[in-house]
């Protein structure tokens, strides 16, 4: 039903984009709603197929997903406006990529949800959107084939695609899963494939870079976990070997760019990338009970801030023009709201405590130590506090200097609501985490 | 608790405040807090004099409970102590009362008062307490006192420093004292002064272990009392107010070295470290006396043979004669307080001169000065029968007796020379005519009741205590005394005496020519100048605090900490500076490059993975 | 009021301060002065209640999660008591010095923002939430050194962030060890538990704390932190902020594990005695007040290392007795310190001199207070070095009485410091600049020389809850 809701709904918003926009917001929050509702009750597509389960950690990731979604939709202004219907099928397609148990939809809905955000960097305004779009495409191109051909291998080894049925060992299995994660690190923007990323997602529509790098990046790793969940079991020496070196060179290398970086654009998409990397340890850390917790709290956590602060972002660039951190000097006397609000979610991002983002990173590195890895997440450990440099930074241009205009602006109500539900989410999962838990480990 | 210990032990401190306090309201009120308070804690000490001379006063409390220690804080009152309170006291007393005329015009009197106060007030602790860390706590008053009053004029630069230096100097002793407390808790178990005694009697003690903590002790009364080599900051104490050199480097502070050896003599003496003590007392007892002889300021020379006097009263000590040691301290104490204050009556009628060689004639407009002076001076000098003569005896005669070669040579002409600097003092000041227009012309006149008097009690004092020498003796060390004879000793003295003071006359009053030419041999004037400048130890501390201390020690960590270990902080900034531009050649925005890097990445997994099935 | 609002309540309505008092900005302190001194009454109801045997005092148990044995414990021994009143007292006394300050609603609330997480710290025995608050801490921190700051405020207040944020992190692996070989994140339980590699944690978790503490090579933090900070900041940086570096020691090494803290205690010996003497050099060397008091505090928190290495009862307790008497001692100094830099706008002291005549309040509490720094008997911090003196000997023997030299550095740093900016004639400087000080001030620095003298010759209260704190240490 929830499902049915939302396609629906995308496909009426279009209707209001001339005549009212604020009818095609409303249209979109009550989808969101009802869906949720939908949701809650047991009525989303597993009622319908069988290859789509709903368990407690889903129903909490779809949760998080709609809310997350109806603060992007409320914040929308003038041509954002095809985003509110793409958000709507990108939902859709979220809900079943997040409920499925077949391997087969698993590639299926990645495709449509790689398509989806095709779709959502094509609203082009200019010549780095299009750069950015192009870019995004051409390397999702280029993964889906990839991605494919693993996939082509894997079915000729399998006899079922049911993730508890699947077939998995083989050293022809282990290759096509190989062959697969190399193209799904490209969605999740691992070093060396987030070249695109780094600008896509500074270049492209902020309001879209929140959706591509906060909601997108966040159902695929939870759906990814489930997917491979059996293959990384199966293969402990290579899920550790493979997920660590890589979410070592991604944390380093994205850290490391971020800390330089003039454009706030860039710092966040190289922060985005890094993010990814702190995320890869629950999947090396496999062998521990809380590998899943870790996963679905990092995506919990990452949702929230990191969709804030590409809207605050998209925000300031609207009204101030802001691009660089000079532009943002003394951002406090000129936008307080957007300036607290900001500040709070990049403390977030930076892992500092009472906030989502450090218990979330707390679950998943501990996961790493469960695992015997305490190395690797002394490693990423280090790394958040060096990625502490870059976000201190801005948060210093905006509070310790002085403005060199009198602008100031004010925060819509839209803007506000929508920020003041991701707040809650980061606040939220920052001091309680027993929803996480309860969804992921039965006592 | 004792009515008048606890008099003793809270009233200076009420006092300090409330001078200070009533003395911001009304400037006289703080000099009448002062002498009241002051004739208070005289009076407290003569109650204990009279009631407590056959019992010993034995307190003892907890001050600290912490873990598994107890520090201790006890009162121990026996007639050492007695003593030392009655000329504690007792000379506060006059000196807060000389104090009114002398500090009449300083606008700053209540802090004047406070600071005395407080320090007689550490005096007091110091001498009536029972545990080391008591005696320390009172010793280290003093020391902030001393600190405080040398500074007492701090807008004066030279002022300020002297009072740095003196506590720099005496800190340094104290704190191998207080690492002799610590070793004390562990090796000994008590810091009871008394205690430790009785343990050196009955040779419980570890011997290294209770030598080392009683050289330690003894760093500190070096310190103190102004012993070598850390004696030069009692010189440039003179800086401060005359009736604060009077008071604490003249007669009281200075002793308190002695004094706590003395208390701890049966302990020195177990440990045998009089040997050193005595050794180190003759050397400074000859530093003093002979760089008294050619100071050109008043106090200087009375600073330089108060080292010197206190080294003759820790050789008495030191070569183990308690009684003359603590009769030589009680005695200097008085005649260097009758010094000191008539050096203040002069420097006061003379508008603030101090050199001797500014001064002179004064014989004529202060009589009574000149002959109080003159009291003062003949005792210092040992000219019986004034007090004086019987202590110096007794330490030169247990010296010869008992102390070794290098002891005996040291102090027996550091106590012949004391007549002749003393002499030189009193002509400079008092005979000629005056050297300088200020001294001749008007001059101001002391009064009697706040200058004369305290210096008529206190030269008739010095004079009249000659009758009970034998007595302060066996008042302070009890049993049967043990006094030194050496035959023919009092007439070698007198001789050698009198020969000095014949030639002092000779070259200061009559002039000799002879004399004269001596004293112009450049020989001669290169002694000088080492005597003048106190055998150079000043300069050699100064120098190695300031080029091996602040210029090498302190310059060079500095050094490692801004060019090594901040260094290194601060250049991470750079270095990742260096590493992002590493990594970014790899990110040109060209698609193309993406792409190779992209399948790089396949490439990775795929052969780490075709490695890991191979060893599978 | 429960205990957990304590520590949630001011963080999240420092915002509503902030928001609430921004037409009437003086109402801000009032609000912060209300909300200490309760905090204070507080603690000291806390500490009334305390278990007479030296146990924990059980506030409550929240946000439990029973899957990953993880839950906000409050519960507080002496202590935590000690520090808690500690920190309540500093922060009373804080608002009274900066009761001028620039921006006051802002400052305020981050001032109310600091009490939660600093109180929680201190409040919790979970491992996991110690450590949130402990990284909480800084937060507001950052923000006040970096905006109400000296000239170089961004460079201190982002180094300052950093540097304890960087180490923090090995802590924080350290503990994650902890929780995977124990299975609970409850210091009390864990303590009960037998611990099979520590070497490792004790060696991550002492990085963390020391560079909090700090000690060398970890120190180069804290001049700059504490010079470019606003003076009543630096009193919270030197006055609490340090001291969880010094509680954590105690309450995670010494107490969780006794026996490798033994194993390592000449490592933390060796390490407190280099901090106080490079510290008390540095100090010598230096003609920047400031930076000159804050070498100082390093150097005795080095003796606060010193004692804690001596793993004994009595060392512990003269550890506690320092850190309480560093906190009340080290503040005046950077507050006169700071605030003649705020009269004469120079911060070398020979540039300075003859202060004493100009500002004799100021100058009489300086040298009060730098009296009980180098360890002048009827001060605590005689107190504090003659019981870490003595205690030190006894756990090690005869040499380490070589820490006493430390009372003659310091007396070194603080005498010439006096002679060069207190007594002397007055410099140019002075002699044009007209010094004012607020009544609020003057009252605080009163209290402050009171706190001194009073510890300093009463300390019996202080280790009353020291011999409750260690009394499990007895029998060791």
């Amino acid at each position: 039903m929830s499902f049915i809701v939302l396609i629906a709904a995308g496909l009426l918003v279009p209707v209001f984009y001339r005549s009212n926009i604020f009818i095609a917001k409303m249209i979109a929050v009550a989808a969101f709603i009802v869906a949720a509702y939908f949701i809650y009750t047991g009525q989303s597509l597993n009622s319908v197929f069988s290859y789509f389960v709903m368990d407690d950690a889903t129903r909490l990731m779809e949760f998080v997903l709609l809310a997350t979604l109806a603060a992007v939709s409320l914040s929308l202004t003038g041509f954002e406006r095809p985003l509110i219907a793409q958000m709507l099928f990108l939902a859709g397609a979220s809900l079943a990529f997040l409920e499925t148990n077949n391997f087969f939809m698993y590639i299926v809905l990645f495709e449509v949800i790689a398509i989806i955000s095709y779709i959502l960097v094509a609203n082009i305004r200019n010549f780095y959107n299009a750069e950015g779009a192009i870019k995004a495409f051409i390397a999702g191109a280029v993964a889906s084939g990839i991605i494919l051909f693993g996939f082509a291998l894997f079915s000729f080894t399998t006899d079922s695609f049911n993730y508890t049925d699947m077939n998995v060992s083989g050293k022809f299995t282990l290759i096509a899963v190989a062959i697969m994660l190399a193209g799904i690190f490209y969605k999740l923007t691992v070093v060396p494939m987030h070249g695109w990323a780094a600008d896509a997602y500074s270049q492209v529509n902020h309001a879209a870079a929140a959706i591509l790098s906060g909601v997108i990046k966040s159902v695929v790793l939870v759906a990814t976990f489930k997917a491979f969940y059996k293959f990384l079991v199966v293969y402990p020496l290579a899920t550790v070997l493979i997920f660590s070196f890589f979410a070592i060179l991604t944390m380093t290398l994205a850290n490391f760019m971020a800390l330089w970086q003039k454009r706030i654009s860039k710092i966040l998409a190289y922060s985005s990338i890094a993010h990814s990397g702190y995320a890869l340890i629950p999947f090396a850390a496999v062998a521990s009970v809380y590998s899943y917790s870790g996963i679905l709290y990092y995506a919990i956590a990452y949702i929230f801030m990191q969709t804030s602060v590409f809207l605050i972002l998209n925000d300031l660039r609207r009204e101030l023009g802001v691009k660089y951190l000079e532009d943002i000097k003394g951002l406090y006397k000129k936008a307080p709201l957007h300036s607290l609000i900001f500040t709070v979610q990049l403390f977030s991002l930076a892992g500092i405590p009472l906030l989502a983002g450090f218990l979330s990173k707390a679950v998943a590195f501990y996961a790493g130590v469960d695992a015997g890895l305490w190395w690797i997440v002394l490693i990423a450990l280090l790394n958040s506090a060096l990625a502490v440099g870059y976000y201190v930074w801005i948060i210093k241009h905006i509070y310790f200097d002085e403005p060199n205009n009198n602008v100031t602006i004010n925060m819509s109500q839209g803007s506000l609501i929508g920020q003041l539900i991701l707040l809650a989410g980061t606040v939220y999962f920052g001091i309680v985490a027993s929803d996480v838990f309860s969804a992921t480990i039965s006592l | 608790m004792n009515n008048a210990v606890m008099i003793l032990l809270v009233a200076p401190y009420i006092g300090a405040v409330l001078a200070y306090i009533l003395g911001k309201t009304k400037r006289e009120l703080a000099f009448w807090v002062a002498e009241v308070v002051g004739g208070i804690l005289f009076l407290a000490s003569l109650v204990l004099f009279f009631k407590y001379s056959d019992t010993v006063i034995d307190i003892n409390y907890t001050w600290i409970a912490f873990g598994n220690l107890k520090i201790p804080f006890g009162i121990y009152i026996d007639h050492l102590s007695i003593v030392m309170l009655l000329v504690a006291t007792g000379l506060g007393f006059l000196d807060i009362h000389f104090a009114h005329d002398y500090m009449g015009d300083d606008p700053d009197q209540p802090r004047y008062y406070a600071k005395v106060l407080f320090f007689i007030g550490g005096m007091i602790l110091l001498v009536i307490t029972k545990d080391l860390i008591g005696a320390f706590i009172g010793w280290e008053f003093m020391g902030l006192a001393s600190y405080l009053l040398i500074s007492f004029w701090y807008y004066k630069s030279s002022a300020a420093s002297a009072g740095m230096q003196a506590f720099l100097y005496t800190r340094f002793g104290d704190v191998f004292m207080l690492a002799a407390i610590a070793l004390l808790f562990y090796y000994a178990g008590t810091v009871n002064l008394v205690e430790l005694n009785e343990m050196a009697n009955a040779g419980e003690l570890d011997k290294t272990m209770a030598l080392v903590v009683a050289l330690f002790i003894f760093m500190g009364a070096i310190g103190k009392s102004g012993q070598f080599p850390l004696y030069p900051w009692l010189m440039n104490a003179m800086e401060g107010p005359t009736t604060v050199s009077a008071l604490i480097h003249g007669a009281t502070m200075v002793n308190s070295g002695i004094y706590i050896v003395a208390r701890l003599f049966d302990f020195f003496a177990y440990t045998e470290a009089l040997f050193i003590v005595a050794n180190v007392a003759a050397l400074s007892a000859f530093i003093g006396a002979t760089s008294a002889l050619v100071q050109k300021e008043i106090k200087k020379i009375l600073a330089y043979s108060t080292m010197s006097h206190l080294s003759i009263a820790f050789v008495g000590l030191g070569v183990g004669s308690l009684a003359a040691g603590m009769l030589h301290l009680v005695n200097h104490a008085i005649f260097k307080a009758l010094l000191f204050l008539g050096a203040g009556a002069v420097i006061y009628i003379a508008h603030h001169q101090k050199d001797a060689w500014k001064l002179g004639g004064l014989i004529k407009t202060a009589p009574w000065v000149a002959l109080f002076m003159a009291m003062g001076s003949l005792s210092l000098a040992g000219v019986p029968p004034f007090s004086g003569y019987f202590s110096k005896e007794m330490v030169v005669a247990a010296a010869w007796e008992w102390g070794n070669g290098f002891t005996k040579t040291f102090v027996t002409i550091a106590a012949l020379l004391s007549i002749a600097y003393i002499t030189r003092l009193w002509i400079l000041i008092f005979l000629g005519e005056p050297r300088h227009e200020e001294v001749g012309g008007s001059v101001h006149k002391p009064s009697n009741l706040w200058m004369r008097l305290p210096l008529g009690i206190l030269a008739f004092v010095t004079l009249a205590i000659s009758l009970w020498q034998s007595d302060i003796v066996h008042y302070i060390v009890g049993k049967e005394v043990v006094e030194p004879h050496v035959a023919g000793l009092a007439a070698f003295m007198l001789t050698g005496m009198l020969v000095i003071f014949l030639i002092v006359v000779g070259l200061y009053v009559k002039g000799l020519n002879l004399l004269y030419k001596i004293a112009s041999h450049q020989f001669v004037i290169t002694i000088h100048q080492i005597l003048f400048n106190g055998y150079y130890v000043e300069a050699m501390i100064t120098w190695i605090s300031k080029n091996i201390v602040v210029n090498a020690i302190a310059k060079s960590m500095r050094w490692f900490d801004t060019n090594v270990v901040d260094y290194v902080v601060n250049k991470t900034v750079d270095w990742t500076k260096m590493v992002y531009r590493m990594f970014k050649a790899g990110h040109s925005g060209k698609i193309g490059t993406y792409m190779g890097q992209f399948v790089l990445g396949v490439a990775i997994i795929v052969i780490a993975i075709l490695i890991i099935v191979k060893g599978l | 009021m429960v205990a957990v609002d304590i520590i949630f309540a001011p963080i999240f309505l420092s915002a509503l301060v902030y928001f609430m008092t921004k037409g009437a900005q003086h109402i801000a302190k009032y609000i912060a002065l209300g909300w200490f001194v309760i905090l204070f009454f507080i603690a000291f109801n806390w500490y009334n209640q305390l278990p007479a045997d030296g146990g924990f005092l059980f506030l409550g148990n929240y946000l439990s999660v029973p899957q990953f044995g993880f839950e906000l414990t409050l519960q507080i021994d002496a202590l935590s008591v000690a520090m808690l009143l500690l920190t309540a007292a500093l922060l009373i006394l804080v608002v009274f010095t900066s009761w001028n300050e620039k921006k006051p609603a802002a400052y305020f609330s981050l001032l109310i923002m600091f009490s939660g997480p600093i109180f929680g710290v201190f409040m919790t025995t979970n491992v996991l939430w110690f450590f949130m608050f402990w990284e909480l801490t800084l937060v507001p921190m950052l923000f006040l050194v970096g905006i109400w700051g000296a000239e170089e405020r961004v460079y201190a207040a982002v180094k300052f962030f950093l540097y304890t944020h960087v180490f923090a992190m090995f802590m924080f692996v350290g503990f994650f060890l902890l929780y995977k070989q124990t299975g609970y994140w409850d210091l009390t339980l864990i303590k009960e538990t037998a611990l099979a590699t520590p070497a490792l944690i004790w060696w991550l978790m002492f990085l963390g704390f020391a560079a909090k503490l700090p000690v060398f090579p970890f120190h180069t933090w804290l001049p700059d932190a504490h010079v470019q900070a606003p003076s009543s900041i630096s009193v919270l940086l030197a006055g609490v902020l340090l001291k969880m570096g010094a509680y954590g020691l105690i309450r995670f090494t010494v107490e969780l594990m006794p026996v490798t803290t033994l194993q390592f205690a000449k490592w933390m010996l060796i390490i407190g005695l280099i901090t106080t003497l490079y510290a008390g050099f540095l100090a010598i060397y230096e003609r920047h007040i400031k930076k000159m008091v804050a070498y100082s505090s390093i150097s005795h928190m080095g003796l606060v290392v010193v004692a804690i290495s001596t793993m004994t009862y009595d060392g512990l307790s003269a550890a506690l007795f320092e850190m309480i008497g560093h906190a009340l001692v080290i503040s005046p100094l950077f507050l006169i310190a700071g605030w003649l830099h705020h009269q004469t706008h120079t911060w070398y002291m020979d540039e300075m001199g003859g202060i004493m005549k100009k500002a004799p309040y100021a100058a009489a509490i300086f040298i009060l207070a730098g009296m009980a720094a180098l360890g002048l008997p009827g001060t605590m911090g005689f107190v504090g070095e003659l019981t870490i003196i003595i205690s030190a000997v006894k756990a090690y023997g005869w040499w380490i009485a070589v820490i006493a030299l430390a009372g003659l550095i310091s007396a070194g740093y603080i005498i010439w410091a006096v002679r060069r900016a207190i007594h002397g004639p007055m410099s140019p400087i002075v002699e044009k600049t007209a010094f004012t000080m607020s009544l609020p001030e003057k009252f605080a620095l009163g209290i402050y020389a009171f706190l001194i003298v009073y510890f300093g010759i009463n300390p019996q209260p202080i280790f009353d809850l020291a011999n409750k704190a260690f009394s499990f240490f007895g029998g060791m």
